[in-house]
């Protein structure tokens, strides 16, 4: 008998106030062992605060919440053992080198193996020996990749991770979130955009004002996903063979070129593709942060440009 | 261990600041001290200002120049050690919590699986290590010169007054520290800790001359420091408990509220 697995972190009708200000009015909120979840945004609508709700930093008004099956403000130090945390800022002041600063950090764990800091250094190319104070934003933010990641932890909660790498490092810390995921091990990321996240995320939720105002599958997401698709034969084609097929809208042929939409997969598209002789094939990414916004505007009524004005209120 | 932990880390991140206030609390010691033996020469001349302005020398602690004791205790113990020391451990103490708190370094060290109690605290230790290492510089900087400028002090009284130097800044650097810890905001830690010791210096100095304001000292360090003259006395037990009650008690108080509230907001 197995009953179904507790969510990693679970809060529901979280709120927060700083004076009169209100930063988190009610947010309801659940994330799946192993999972991915792209944490969006735009700046100011209470991703932080959440995250540091999360990680007793912060303390809440009302609300409960659950983060590895404990409560924060009672278990705080001992859940943050198994938890791996990726700040928003990191000021690093210090002049000693990053080796020791990652020592520190690992000796506040109870030790961390040193072969383990090695080798995340080395995939993100970041010299250990030089003072944390005097390196570039991408080399600090590499620093930060390597502390939260270094003691292998059950959940990662990483504020804005991509800000400040190139987009090789992108690529990167990218991987190494897809290893934490085959690992079954959980992670929990914020970022201004879906595109950051949109390729890794299994689950992505947007907060706007202090609330969620929309949750969704990234494979549903997929699933809907249009893409533009150009082909390029090597002898006029008529656009009625192409029309008809699953998936495929809007086909239009222009002598040997058709161009048509695709929703979801392309499969049927190539298949009868196949029975010519193909020169070129275009497809551009779908906008999955198009379709995002589309589909809870619709649902909703209110789009994500015009919501900053109630957020004062 | 602890040097890996938070208190050696924080002592390791300021350790240029420490060098520096250790070299300039050594200079200025030097510097007053080796005037000695030029004063003792002026004796005469310093007798008879004294004794026209009793007031005035008095409340600056001028009262009897004409020994080592009371030159040292008026100048390098009365006054310049004293201010600078309170203002380097002003200048850690505001660091130590609120200084890094408004800086974000707090964040990281906070997200750990560390309790709050376990990081104010030992950087509270790391605040007590640093004035007496700011103690022990002059110490040894007067006992390395006293044969030299012919002081003849005993090493146990010279020990005495630079302990005393040692908690008045100690004092005060638990002041910025509490205020920190409570507020998160280092210009009330350093606002707050500065008025605390302008008022405490001129409480413990007027009040020599007000009878009203007499209760005054009570409120100030400098008081419990340097009345017992521990140049001529040694440590004087119960002045110096309370000394050292009064960072305990911030650092008590400091704690308990930083541990109940918000960070980094």
């Amino acid at each position: 008998m197995t009953a179904p697995p507790l969510p990693v972190i679970s809060c529901r009708r979280l709120t927060k106030s700083y004076g009169r200000h209100r930063a988190l009015s009610g947010v309801d909120l659940s994330v799946a062992e192993g999972d991915v979840f792209g944490f969006l945004g735009p700046n100011g609508a209470g991703k932080t605060t959440t995250i540091r709700v999360l990680l007793d930093l912060i303390r809440r008004d009302a609300g409960e919440v659950a983060v590895l099956g404990g409560d924060p403000r009672r278990d705080g130090v001992r859940l943050r053992r198994d938890i791996g945390y990726l700040p928003g800022e990191l000021p690093m002041t210090s002049r000693r080198p990053a080796r020791e600063l990652l020592a520190f950090l690992g000796h506040l764990r109870g030790g961390v193996d040193r072969r383990a800091i090695d080798a995340l250094a080395e995939r993100f190319d970041l010299d250990l020996n030089r003072p944390v104070r005097g390196l570039s934003k991408g080399n600090k933010q590499k620093v930060g990749l390597v502390q939260a990641f270094m003691h292998r932890p059950r959940l990662l909660i990483l504020d804005e991770p991509t800000s400040g790498l190139d987009p090789l490092l992108q690529q990167e810390f990218l991987n190494l979130v897809r290893e934490v995921r085959e690992d079954g091990r959980t992670v929990f990321m914020s970022s201004h955009v879906l595109s950051e996240v949109q390729d890794v995320a299994d689950q992505a939720a947007v907060i706007r004002a202090g609330r969620i105002v929309a949750l969704e599958d990234m494979d549903d997401l997929r699933e809907r996903a249009l893409r533009r698709v150009t082909l390029t034969f090597a002898a006029p084609v008529d656009a009625e063979d192409f029309a008809r097929l699953d998936h495929v809208r809007d086909a239009s042929a222009d002598g040997s070129t058709l161009t048509c939409t695709v929703e979801g997969s392309p499969d049927a598209l190539v298949k009868a593709a196949a029975a010519h002789t193909v020169l070129g094939l275009t497809s551009e990414e779908p906008d999955l942060e198009e379709l995002f916004f589309t589909h809870y505007n619709n649902g909703r009524g209110t789009g994500p440009q015009e919501e900053g004005s109630d957020a004062a209120a | 261990m602890l040097l890996h932990d938070v208190f050696g880390r924080f002592l390791m991140d300021s350790r240029r600041g420490i060098i520096g206030w250790m070299i300039g609390v050594a200079a200025v010691t030097a510097l007053y001290s080796s005037f000695w033996p030029s004063m003792r020469e002026t004796d005469e001349a310093m007798r008879a200002f004294v004794e026209q302005m009793p007031q005035l020398a008095e409340s600056m602690g001028w009262s009897d120049l004409s020994t080592a004791e009371g030159y040292l205790g008026s100048t390098v113990f009365g006054l310049l050690t004293p201010i600078l020391v309170t203002i380097a451990a002003i200048a850690v103490g505001t660091r130590a919590v609120a200084g890094e708190e408004e800086e974000g370094g707090l964040e990281l060290v906070l997200a750990h699986p560390v309790s709050r109690y376990r990081v104010v605290l030992q950087r509270f230790a790391a605040l007590a290590v640093f004035v007496a290492l700011l103690g022990a510089t002059v110490w040894v900087v007067l006992v390395a010169l006293g044969p030299a400028l012919d002081l003849d002090i005993p090493a146990a009284r010279l020990a005495a007054a630079a302990l005393a130097t040692a908690l008045i800044g100690f004092s005060y650097g638990a002041v910025a520290l509490a205020v920190g810890a409570i507020t998160g905001r280092r210009s009330y830690a350093i606002g707050g800790a500065a008025v605390l010791a302008v008022v405490g210096y001129l409480g413990n100095t007027f009040a020599l001359q007000q009878e009203e304001l007499e209760w005054l000292r009570f409120l100030s360090p400098f008081y419990y420091a340097l009345d017992p003259e521990p140049l001529v006395n040694g440590v004087d037990a119960g002045y110096t408990a309370v000394l050292v009650a009064i960072p305990l008690f911030l650092a008590a108080l400091g704690t308990a509220v930083f541990a109940r509230r918000d960070v980094l907001v």
